[in-house]
């Protein structure tokens, strides 16, 4: 809470330096994430898809096992989402066209993170190079369906390239407004990852891989085996969050508004979230109010370049006070002695204070 | 986006909208910090700087020139704002008169205000707006990505009390909804083909001042040779290939241009890359689709020359410097603005060329000599009276097949159809 005011004080006196009321700012900040129906609507629609790759990256990190491919796995997944929405008949019933969608999109996220998973289980490769050029290899595919071809999902009326509109059955129900069930599919899903490592021996197998991996091996777990499914629900996860941003928010495969490091944001929600599940959600609601209320500032004034200084003060803040909540400081003289030469009166001096 | 028409969700929107300009006008007095915004993107425009980081400083000092020219009037501002190459600009200006400061526009911005090229063209707009209307407001939104980011912005700029709403790249999607939920404010947006009773849409035919530029780089080779790095192959980017290419042969027929697409909209690394590949492939004169300045310096350091891509790069390197057309939204904005004021506006879709004054040129550089420029000259008047129509037939493309046939052409009103094929005289083709 203090680390928050010092943010906030800090922020104004940036804030005046350049030319805004601080006050205006940040009562434009909090009208435009939390206050009211419809900004709480699009603070949280904002979220849905950070919290899945919050929690793709905190599980497969929890094995220390880092995927840091959620980006293009996020990819992979709206371009299999928005696929079997466009194919699909309209005659099928609502539950079962969003179950395939969702299901495409987990499949092709935990299918894109196997390229890398594989052999990193089987041979060793390195899973951060390997899923990190992974997500160059989606973006391009998925630029170039839509950029680069007249493919399937690209609308060959528009004289601007877009993707094809997604029939109105495989779009996700409204929980209120914007919002939609994707939503609660998140949360959901955080409660079920959450629960999958706590109660279950596949969750305390990946709890001990990641604690000791040489422990884990004596005891007999299948760490190749654990590697492969703990990256397909990271993937998946990932591929759902592409999914849920089609079918949910823009309607068609749209690479602009997909690609805005949503997969990145994911392993910094995670670090922050210190990769509990539960904690994955509240991150990822805060990081997106934060974001949600940076176009609003600017349209009083305030610099693009001073609104993205604020977030990160404000984010830092919340998050450092987190830690010293949960830590405490404790100063020591360091243990081992001066060896070259002795300590001046004045370093003892000060570090007598502690 | 889904709930396009479910009427539940607009009048949630609206509610909140109206709820929070009640809040606005009780400080509403405040509202210097804009245009502050505004002139220190004036300032650096203007110096042809794109120096973000010191962009504070520069702020910090603009403010204190703010408040003593706060009360300038236009007159003193436009010819200022509309440099050498803008002329047109103060031209298109009405005479000032009248109290305009109930009037506010927000425009928003799919990049930095000052990236030399794209949005500072818009911004050049938005400046020719604040002269012709003084006493309003403007105010810019930077770096809005399509997708939930614009129609957030888009729901912001409403509830900031905007009546002129402009976006500055393909926001269509993201904007209807919010356009359909405030049928009091006006909303422009590029590219967009589907009007609304307050929405319209505009775009430049980019391909006259393309066609020109060719006639600067086909006069200026000696290799025979210019390199044309482009984005993705859509039809508009095609579109100024090919009359850049026609343009270039017009003056030299034995040129090749040798184009590569990059598959990005900005990436210094691979713009680079793609730069020194065209010059290796000895192309002395570089031409550019994309946004980074890397073909300037690597054209400067080849001893070749760069066209540039609505961008004035004529200080940054000044002897490589050819040519660049420029959009120039100007007219277009403060027409659409005055027409909203009048109450007589009409959603339309504004495809606008050089006749109808969207094209405008940077300075041209110190080889482009007298011979030259006349000859851009007469093509120019050329293109605005009609006696000269770039896609006259017959023309072939560069696999041989003859695409417009003798005595036809590709009409005005139709070109954002064309191209899916590449003319005769470019290497290179369209990625499939």
């Amino acid at each position: 809470m203090l680390s928050l005011v010092v943010a906030l004080g800090l922020g104004a006196a940036i804030l005046a330096v350049t030319g805004a009321d601080p006050l205006e700012a940040y009562r434009t900040m909090f009208d435009a994430s939390l206050n009211g129906t419809a900004a709480i609507e699009r603070t949280l629609t904002y979220a849905t898809p950070l919290i899945l790759t919050g929690l793709a990256a905190a599980v497969s990190f929890r094995m220390r096992t880092y995927n840091i491919g959620a980006e293009g796995q996020l990819f992979m997944g709206a371009i299999a989402a928005s696929g079997v929405a466009l194919a699909l008949p309209a005659d099928l019933p609502t539950p079962l066209i969003l179950l395939a969608v969702i299901g495409a999109g987990a499949v092709a996220g935990a299918v894109w993170a196997g390229f890398a998973a594989i052999p990193k289980a089987l041979l060793g490769t390195d899973e951060i190079i390997t899923t990190l050029m992974l997500n160059f290899v989606a973006l391009a595919f998925m630029n170039y369906l839509i950029f680069g071809s007249m493919s399937f999902w690209r609308d060959p009326d528009r004289p601007v390239p877009q993707g094809k509109q997604i029939p109105d059955h495989a779009v996700l129900p409204a929980i209120s407004g914007r919002l939609h069930i994707g939503f609660a599919i998140a949360v959901v899903l955080a409660v079920v990852l959450w629960l999958l490592l706590r109660n279950t021996t596949f969750g305390f197998r990946l709890r001990t891989i990641g604690d000791s991996h040489r422990a884990a091996t004596y005891a007999g777990i299948g760490v190749p085996a654990a590697t492969i499914a703990v990256m397909s629900i990271s993937g998946a996860l990932a591929g759902v969050a592409g999914a849920i941003e089609v079918s949910g928010v823009t309607d068609r495969l749209d690479p602009k508004a997909l690609a805005i490091e949503l997969g990145y944001t994911g392993i910094v929600i995670a670090a922050v979230a210190r990769l509990h599940p539960l904690g994955v959600v509240p991150v990822a609601a805060l990081l997106a109010a934060i974001t949600t209320a940076g176009g609003s500032m600017q349209s009083i004034g305030v610099q693009v370049e001073v609104v993205v200084l604020l977030q990160g003060l404000i984010f830092l803040a919340v998050t450092a006070g987190e830690f010293f909540v949960t830590n405490r400081l404790e100063l020591r003289r360091p243990a081992a002695a001066p060896q070259a030469s002795p300590p001046t009166p004045a370093t003892a001096a000060g570090g007598g204070g502690s | 986006m889904r709930n396009r028409f479910d009427p539940g969700v607009m009048n949630t929107v609206t509610e909140t909208n109206r709820a929070s300009s009640s809040n606005r006008h009780t400080h509403r007095a405040n509202r210097t910090t804009s245009t502050t915004r505004t002139n220190r993107t004036t300032r650096t425009t203007r110096f042809g700087a794109i120096l973000i980081g010191a962009s504070l400083l520069v702020a910090a000092c603009g403010s204190d020139d703010e408040e003593a020219a706060g009360t300038a009037p236009a007159a003193t501002e436009a010819p200022a704002d509309a440099s050498a190459t803008t002329a047109a600009d103060a031209a298109t200006a009405p005479a000032a008169s009248g109290d305009f400061s109930d009037l506010k526009v927000v425009m928003i911005l799919d990049g930095s205000a000052e990236d030399g090229g794209w949005n500072t063209a818009h911004v050049k707009g938005g400046e020719a707006i604040e002269a012709a209307f003084p006493g309003m407001t403007i105010e810019y939104v930077e770096e809005v990505a399509p997708g939930q980011t614009a129609t957030n912005a888009f729901e912001d700029a409403v509830a900031a009390d905007a009546d002129v709403v402009i976006g500055t790249t393909f926001y269509q999607d993201d904007m209807m909804d919010v356009a359909a939920a405030n049928p009091d404010v006006t909303f422009l947006t590029w590219a967009g083909y589907e009007t609304a009773p307050n929405v319209g849409h505009f775009d430049g035919a980019s391909e006259d001042g393309r066609y020109l530029d060719g006639i600067v780089a086909g006069s200026l080779t000696k290799s025979n040779i210019i390199g044309y790095a482009a984005g993705f192959p859509f039809n508009e980017v095609n579109r100024a290939i090919n009359a850049f290419t026609l343009g270039a042969k017009s003056v030299n027929p034995d040129v090749e241009v040798q184009v590569v697409y990059v598959s990005t909209w900005f990436d210094p690394a691979i713009e680079q890359q793609a730069a020194e590949a065209l010059v290796n492939a000895g192309a002395d004169v570089l031409a550019h689709e994309v946004g980074a300045q890397v073909y300037a310096t690597v054209a400067a350091k080849a001893g070749g020359y760069v066209v540039g891509y609505t961008n004035d790069w004529s200080t940054i390197e000044p002897d490589a410097w050819a040519s660049s057309f420029l959009y120039n939204w100007g007219p277009y904005y403060v027409s659409q603005v005055q027409a909203v004021l009048d109450g007589t506006w009409e959603p339309a879709i504004s495809f606008g060329g050089l006749k109808d004054d969207f094209i405008d040129f940077a300075p041209y550089g110190p080889a482009v000599t007298p011979e030259i420029l006349a000859l851009v000259e007469e093509a120019k008047a050329g293109i605005i009276d009609g006696s000269l129509d770039i896609f006259a037939g017959p023309i072939s493309d560069n696999a041989g097949n003859v695409v417009i046939a003798e005595g036809e052409t590709v009409p005005f009103e139709t070109r954002t159809e064309c191209c899916q094929w590449l003319v005769e005289g470019v290497v290179g083709e369209i990625p499939a």
